[in-house]
């Protein structure tokens, strides 16, 4: 009878203590577990994010759309970027103007800068996207206007200065966007016959203009091997003048021949 | 000091250089040259067959010309232009870039014909052909002339001399299908009759050279014994013998380069393998060796790469093999039935047909098994793509269904980009497998 109540006794304590510490093992066994898991599911969220960011995505149908209708969509797309930015950047440009004074020797390059930064991601990643969804449609396009399509993604802004980027471009961007200006009009005028466009030539033109935006002179800078092919781009240039007023900023860059023209780069 | 100011000068001179704005203006316009072809100028007396032979001519140079649709626009019909001498600066003033004039004279040994192309930005005449037209064959001259010229204008050789080879079943009716092996130039003009087999010609393959065609052959009547056996057709002699007839399948056969051997498809060894054949000695070596079918070989101009169809993926797949080390490459992924891979002539591209909503449709894909692109959609069943000798064209064989027992199959020509030209076959039976001659 003592013995049994003593062991009761011991039975229920150690029962007790066993649970709580059998239940603590398990409730540490599952918290341990999870931790687990959650660690291993982040690693493979990171790595299955790095693998779809580094592999190119096949298509995994035939296509659905034409090589014809696939051109007339890209179409339209070509014409609206280039309007849209150059205006976007003169309204910002005037806005700084107005309101931060004093700021100006220390912030202004470097807003510029980030601003400048942030603008290209933006597009960047836009255009890409449009890319990839293009591909995942199953979009088979040939190699000469796929490089079209990216040579467009990668765009910036319109007048795709070649030497431009890396300065400091406040007083540039304004002669700049003159000559974008002045590339655009030409560009109006720019028109080859199928057997010299299949040809993938290449020639420079620098133009040498007066404050009122008439053409002075113009001379081939690069040749591209073929007459036909630079008299045509001479022809485009001499077609589109005269040219909008030059801004009164940058008369002597005009005046000095400073504008090349590339056809096509 | 001296040294600062030099540097200083270095320094302005170097920003002088690189203060060079480069802006691009971006890809040119295409600009299609405006091309006129004058009406046939008569001179003395021109009589009979010959006003209307020398119209054919002046419409199929035309007609030649407005193929190249990416490159010239041409004027839709003849214009009037007198036999003085052409005035440059009023067809400038219309934006006119080539014209072409033709000059008939009759005399007693045929109609004499001088043809020239003039271009008007040059102000000069870059082509000029006198020809004696005897009365047989009017668009043989005219196709001859429209070559030159395009050629003194472009640089690059036309296809206007090409022809294509085709199977119609014309001759045959419902019970007794006969289809036979046929010629024409590639416009569509002078069809012309080769074989008399009264059986059922399939895949026939013209040789690098133009001289020769192959074809299979399926026997007419019931016998038990019916097998597709190879033959070839000399185009010059229009004779034609027996190349294999091994048990099973002796087709989808193609010449290698030189013509002196085959690339054929038998299966005599219990399933379609691809073989080279010699064609004087008949000796064989096998070239691919699978469980699955492998047939439909196609090769490029230099014989370097070979394009096939295989069923090793459990699809019918587009492979391709380096005939230097034998190696595969399977370059199709997708697609419920693929066909009929065929070689752009340079190899960089492969057309073929595949069964996409309940239809054939004609795709393109690149030899590296990048860029598939779709050429064809909503255009009846496309099948048997043929590439044209200058790799701008592609002909293939579109079926219309007219009614639930009646369709009708014709050739049709695109460019290689998907924009269909027209057919150049109506009327005609069905006519199926067109074959483009690569040189001629």
């Amino acid at each position: 009878m003592n013995i049994n109540t003593v062991n009761n006794k011991t039975f229920k304590y150690y029962f007790s203590w066993s649970f709580f510490f059998h239940l603590s093992v398990v409730a540490l066994f599952f918290l341990f577990g999870k931790l687990v898991h959650d660690k291993i599911q982040k690693t493979k969220d990171y790595n299955l994010k790095l693998i779809s960011a580094s592999v190119k995505v096949d298509m995994v149908a035939m296509p659905k759309f034409t090589l014809k209708e696939l051109k007339t969509m890209q179409a339209p797309a070509k014409g609206e970027v280039p309007v849209e930015k150059p205006s976007k950047k003169a309204a910002e440009v005037i806005n700084k103007g107005d309101t931060v004074f004093e700021k100006k020797v220390k912030k202004p390059n470097f807003l510029d800068m980030m601003k400048g930064l942030s603008k290209k991601k933006v597009t960047k990643t836009k255009y890409k996207e449009v890319e990839k969804k293009g591909s995942k449609q199953g979009v088979g396009i040939d190699s000469n206007t796929l490089k079209k399509l990216v040579a467009e993604g990668n765009k910036i802004s319109k007048g795709v200065a070649l030497s431009g980027t890396g300065r400091s471009d406040q007083e540039l961007t304004e002669f700049q966007m003159y000559a974008s200006t002045v590339s655009a009009q030409v560009k109006l005028h720019w028109k080859l016959p199928g057997f010299l466009l299949d040809k993938d030539l290449k020639c420079r033109i620098r133009i040498y203009l007066k404050s009122d935006g008439s053409l002075l002179r113009s001379e081939i800078f690069e040749t591209s091997g073929e007459k036909e092919f630079d008299t045509r781009a001479m022809k485009a240039v001499q077609l589109a003048a005269p040219f909008s007023t030059v801004p009164v900023a940058s008369k002597t860059n005009a005046l000095k021949g400073e504008i090349v023209l590339g056809f096509p780069l | 000091m001296k040294k600062l100011i030099s540097l200083m000068a270095i320094l302005l001179s170097f920003s002088a250089i690189a203060q060079l704005n480069i802006v691009a203006v971006g890809e040119a316009e295409l600009e299609l040259s405006k091309v006129e072809v004058a009406k046939p100028i008569l001179q003395g007396g021109v009589t009979g067959n010959y006003i209307s032979s020398a119209s054919t001519i002046m419409d199929v140079i035309r007609n030649d010309f407005s193929f190249y649709m990416k490159k010239f626009s041409v004027k839709k019909e003849l214009s009037s232009i007198g036999e003085g001498s052409l005035s440059y600066s009023s067809f400038k003033t219309q934006g006119v870039s080539y014209v072409i004039r033709g000059f008939f004279r009759q005399d007693n040994t045929g109609l004499k014909v001088k043809l020239s192309a003039h271009d008007i930005g040059k102000g000069e005449s870059v082509a000029e052909r006198e020809y004696v037209y005897s009365g047989s064959n009017p668009r043989e001259i005219a196709h001859k002339f429209a070559q030159a010229a395009f050629e003194s204008i472009t640089g690059e050789k036309s296809i206007f001399n090409s022809k294509m080879i085709f199977v119609s079943d014309r001759h045959g009716t419902r019970k007794d299908p006969v289809k036979e092996l046929y010629m024409m130039d590639f416009d569509g003009g002078n069809k012309k009759r080769l074989t008399r087999h009264g059986g059922t010609v399939i895949s026939p393959a013209v040789s690098h050279d133009g001289t020769k065609v192959l074809y299979s052959l399926i026997e007419s009547g019931n016998s038990k014994h019916r097998n597709i056996n190879l033959r070839v057709y000399d185009l010059k002699t229009g004779r034609n013998s027996l190349v294999s007839s091994r048990s099973g399948l002796n087709s989808g056969a193609v010449f290698m380069p030189g013509g002196e051997s085959i690339l054929l498809t038998l299966s005599h060894v219990g399933n379609a393998e691809i073989f080279i054949m010699n064609l004087k000695t008949k000796a064989l070596t096998r070239l691919t060796n699978s469980y699955s079918p492998d047939v439909d070989p196609s090769i490029n101009t230099n014989g370097s790469i070979m394009t096939f169809l295989s069923g090793r993926a459990g699809k019918p797949m587009i492979y391709t093999m380096d005939m230097a080390t034998k190696k595969v490459k399977r370059i199709s992924y997708v697609g419920k039935f693929n066909a009929t891979p065929r070689f752009a002539p340079d190899g960089k591209t492969i057309a073929f047909s595949s069964w996409l909503d309940t239809r054939f449709d004609i795709f393109r894909i690149d030899s590296d098994g990048n860029n598939l692109a779709r050429l064809t959609k909503d255009f009846g069943s496309n099948e048997d793509p043929t590439y044209s000798n200058d790799g701008q064209f592609i002909a293939f064989s579109s079926q219309r269904v007219l009614s639930r027992t009646r369709a009708v199959q014709n050739i049709y020509i695109m460019d290689n980009d998907g924009e269909i030209i027209g057919s150049i076959t109506e009327n005609f039976g069905n006519c199926t497998t067109p074959r483009w001659t690569k040189s001629l």
